[in-house]
């Protein structure tokens, strides 16, 4: 090992590789319950750099993974066998951004939010954004095909991103798509984005922006009961409505949240939507009003509209910031993160509670209803001896239950280490081994990233040294 | 076996025709150890599209392989359908619903699902709907060893596996056969079409910007040239006519009768079309490539702006034609437009050689080696795709 640090200072310098203890631990986690220490961290500065990295790290048969702001939600970005993490920090310029031709040229350490709000000085914006957006990057983003409350009516990353240039996991650099709509030949780029860190490095990344709405209003509706409020969305989209936002918050989340950020939610509901359409003005009154009468229809006890920006922030910043709120409740949270189709939404939410309920542990729910993507959040405190196995047990039943339902295990956090146990559920061996082929493609040959998203052998045991890793998930967490 | 005398593609004949009548048929014709590559045919809209068949090939007809299935959920906006369902039978079973799918690329009515995906190009609804790919949340596919593999799944969203969806469209069905979709569908919303005339290119575009800047969101957005008269084709929804009319301080004329919408569809693939190219490219460079393919001398020109597409069409008329292959060929080599891509979609005139695809990328060893490892032995569509895969 002393011999690769060596040879990784001399190509990043010094003072970029990591590889003392005390120095590895913040690399040890993302923002779940798994974790492993890596044995060294490096920040290369560019594609060049990160080229002979991955060569070196296929010399010295140690396994690589990459790692972008570490906010992700599977154990991506964990280290799980050991080796090199390789750091996007000091990858953070935005190159270009060209207003003409409404794209972005950035580097894939830039934070989500700050490509947002150089974009906006343009009038454009950057549509994906995951309520990590402080601080997650586009890298990551990249890697994990990322969504957020916005991505129903716009779409997730990979609908926003033109190309990218990668380091491949055999240390080739080269473009996969580029400035245009439309590139020769097979979609390479649609094929890298959501392949979790897999596949190689992005170092150069160029995205869409959108120009900024014309008009936007926000509005909450309260309602009695969660059921209530899952038939209105499923009444709000077979309405002909695709909302630019459709989010349900149940009691437990807004009471947290509102006690910890004041944002105005209703604290004595059941279950709120918050529910955002944009466009041109005449056309979002009619979208609001329709909204609102099938709202109505479904029992809501009020229809509250953001009256100024800084309202409409407020609400946001409940929703953001909710699962960080939800500290003030419990020690510990376990998100997940299924999707079923619309439909069963109702049912699937009275299958979780019951499953929550047997388990003993109260569950918080927020999340993109309008997609059928469920976030439910169970509630507990590590400190009990047994209570950590449990929790992952009723996680375990939540996804199972999801995926029975027609759905799936993830809708925008990946599988990640955390779940790739669970693709047998979805997926027969030969689908299996039909994915690791595109490993093999890009020269994966098992050290890339490993024991992520596909179910792998030996080696790829319980890594997490689990109650010190849930209480580091603490109140940074997003979904 | 009778009636292979009757296909051909690019000039070259099919050494046999396959018309398998079941799932279990078509593996078997899959599995077969002859020595042709397949060439798998959905509505038989696009044929022209890839080079030429490479060594002996087989014409195989997908029509009847699968149980025609449509399972459409409208609560869920989804629908599940056998890739041998045309777009017209499925528009017609989403309509009932008020919905559809926002895919609708030229002579559409025919074209197969499976087909459509393969080939990946869009229509005029693309300026608001994306390319046909953004509908897709899962597919089936026959591998080359007559396996048959799936990923993605029925809901709107989903990271769980690779997206190889993304892979398989647009690949011709060189690494695979796709044999079942699940598509994301939307409401079908209010619209009409208007047309504006305008006098130049130039005057057009602008407008196209203006709207899209101040967030019409026009579901199509196309500027025809043909015949020396410039046209802009707009389908909107009934809340943004009068601002765009004001946005535009244009006149907005109503058409009522489909007719421009399908000549924006389908220019360049009606029976007297002999040469057809697409270009993608960065909004920047649209108003460069259209001056420099007008000066080819095409009939008709066809500028989809918010999807960065052009389209240049060439009747029957030979001397046109050989000016303008020479011309897309020293037009790729501009470094004007070293990022746009140009495709020769279709080119009936044989005796022109022109290569369809254009110049290699860098990661082209790369979609090499993914054909490698899904097809090893070209046992699909050899050849025809870019770089001879």
């Amino acid at each position: 090992m002393l011999e690769l640090t060596k040879k990784l200072q001399r190509i990043v310098g010094k003072e970029h590789v990591l590889y003392k203890t005390e120095d590895l631990i913040p690399y040890e986690m993302d923002g779940t319950v798994e974790r492993n220490l890596p044995d060294l961290v490096v920040f290369p500065s560019c594609a060049k750099e990160i080229e002979e990295i991955v060569q070196l790290s296929k010399d010295f048969e140690v396994p690589i993974t990459p790692r972008g702001a570490g906010t992700g939600l599977s154990g991506g970005a964990v280290a799980a066998k050991g080796g090199i993490i390789v750091g996007m920090a000091r990858l953070r310029k935005i190159l270009e951004i060209d207003p003409v031709n409404r794209i972005a040229i950035v580097e894939p350490g830039v934070p989500n939010i700050d490509l947002t709000s150089s974009a906006a000085k343009h009038g454009l914006f950057y549509a994906p954004d995951p309520s990590s957006q402080k601080a997650c990057t586009i890298g990551g983003n990249i890697a994990e095909n990322a969504g957020g409350p916005h991505c129903l009516a716009l779409g997730v990353t990979t609908n926003h991103v033109l190309g990218m240039e990668i380091v491949t996991a055999s240390g080739e650099t080269m473009w996969l798509g580029g400035k245009t709509p439309e590139s020769a030949g097979f979609d390479l780029r649609g094929l890298f984005i959501g392949s979790e860190g897999t596949l190689g490095i992005t170092t150069k990344i160029i995205v869409k922006l959108l120009p900024l709405p014309a008009s936007v209003t926000t509005m909450l509706a309260i309602f009695n009961n969660i059921e209530d409020a899952c038939r209105a969305v499923s009444a709000i989209i077979q309405g002909g409505l695709i909302p630019a936002a459709l989010e349900l918050i149940d009691k437990v989340t807004l009471q947290a949240a509102e006690a910890g950020l004041n944002c105005g939610y209703p604290p004595d509901a059941e279950a709120v939507l918050l529910i955002e359409f944009d466009g041109l003005e005449q056309v979002v009154e009619k979208q609001i009003k329709q909204a609102e009468e099938a709202c109505m229809d479904q029992r809501a006890t009020e229809i509250r509209k953001a009256q100024s920006s800084s309202e409409r922030e407020m609400l946001w910043k409940g929703r953001k910031g909710a699962i960080g709120a939800l500290g003030r409740i419990a020690p510990n949270y376990y998100i997940l993160d299924g999707v079923v189709p619309r439909s069963k939404l109702v049912e699937t939410m009275l299958k979780v509670s019951e499953i929550s309920d047997r388990f003993g542990f109260p569950v918080a729910n927020v999340f993109h209803a309008g997609d059928g993507n469920l976030h439910p959040n169970l509630l507990f405190d590590e400190r009990i001896p047994g209570t950590t196995e449990k929790v992952l047990q009723a996680g375990a039943e939540i996804m199972s239950v999801c995926v029975a339902a027609g759905g799936t295990l993830s809708g925008e956090h990946g599988v990640g280490y955390e779940k790739q146990r669970f693709m047998p559920w979805l997926y027969n061996e030969t689908d299996i081994e039909n994915m690791r082929s595109v490993r093999t493609a890009f020269g994966n040959l098992g050290m890339f990233n490993p024991c992520k998203i596909l179910p792998e052998g030996s080696g790829c045991g319980e890594i997490a040294n689990i109650p010190k890793a849930l209480s580091a998930a603490g109140p940074d967490a997003w979904i | 076996m009778p009636g292979s005398e009757l296909f051909s593609v690019k000039n070259k004949q099919a050494t046999e025709v396959y018309r398998p009548n079941s799932l279990e048929n078509l593996v078997q014709i899959v599995k077969n150890k002859d020595d042709l590559t397949l060439l798998p045919i959905g509505g038989g809209t696009q044929l022209e599209l890839g080079e030429r068949p490479e060594g002996k090939f087989a014409a195989l007809y997908l029509e009847r392989a699968f149980p025609k299935k449509i399972e459409h959920e409208p609560a869920d906006l989804t629908v599940l359908v056998s890739s041998n369902t045309t777009l017209q039978e499925l528009q017609g079973k989403l309509e009932k619903a008020g919905q559809r799918v926002p895919i609708d690329p030229p002579n559409s009515e025919n074209a197969t699902i499976g087909g459509i995906l393969a080939v990946g190009i869009g229509g005029p609804l693309q300026s608001r709907f994306g390319p046909p790919r953004d509908w897709v949340l899962g597919m089936s596919v026959l591998r080359a060893d007559g396996e048959i593999v799936r990923a993605g799944g029925r809901v709107v969203k989903n990271v769980t596996g690779y997206d190889l969806m993304r892979l398989w469209c647009g690949s011709l069905g060189t690494i695979g056969i796709i044999t079942e979709v699940a598509l994301r569908v939307t409401p079908t919303a209010t619209t009409n079409d208007y047309s504006v005339t305008v006098t130049n290119f130039s005057e057009a575009k602008k407008m196209v910007d203006e709207i899209f800047i101040k967030d019409i969101r026009p579901e199509c957005a196309d500027i025809l040239i043909k015949n020396g008269t410039h046209t802009l084709f707009l389908r909107l929804s009934d809340q943004t006519q009068e601002i765009t009319q004001t946005i535009l301080n244009q006149e907005l004329i109503r058409e009522e009768e489909k007719d421009l919408y399908l000549q924006a569809r389908d220019l360049g693939f009606t029976p007297k079309d002999e040469l057809t190219i697409r270009v993608s490219c960065t909004n920047s460079s649209l108003e460069f490539i259209v001056n420099e393919l007008q000066q080819l001398h095409p009939d008709s020109l066809l500028v989809r702006p918010l999807a960065g597409l052009i389209r240049a069409t060439w009747e029957s008329n030979n001397a046109k034609k050989v000016d303008a292959s020479s011309g897309i060929a020293s037009l790729r080599e501009k470094n004007e437009v070293s990022d746009a891509i140009i495709i020769i979609e279709r080119s009936l005139d044989q005796n022109m050689e022109i290569n369809t695809w254009g110049l290699k990328n860098t990661s082209f060893g790369l979609m090499k080696k993914i054909k490698d490892v899904y097809d090893p032995s070209g046992r699909f569509n050899k050849g025809r795709y870019l770089g001879g895969i």
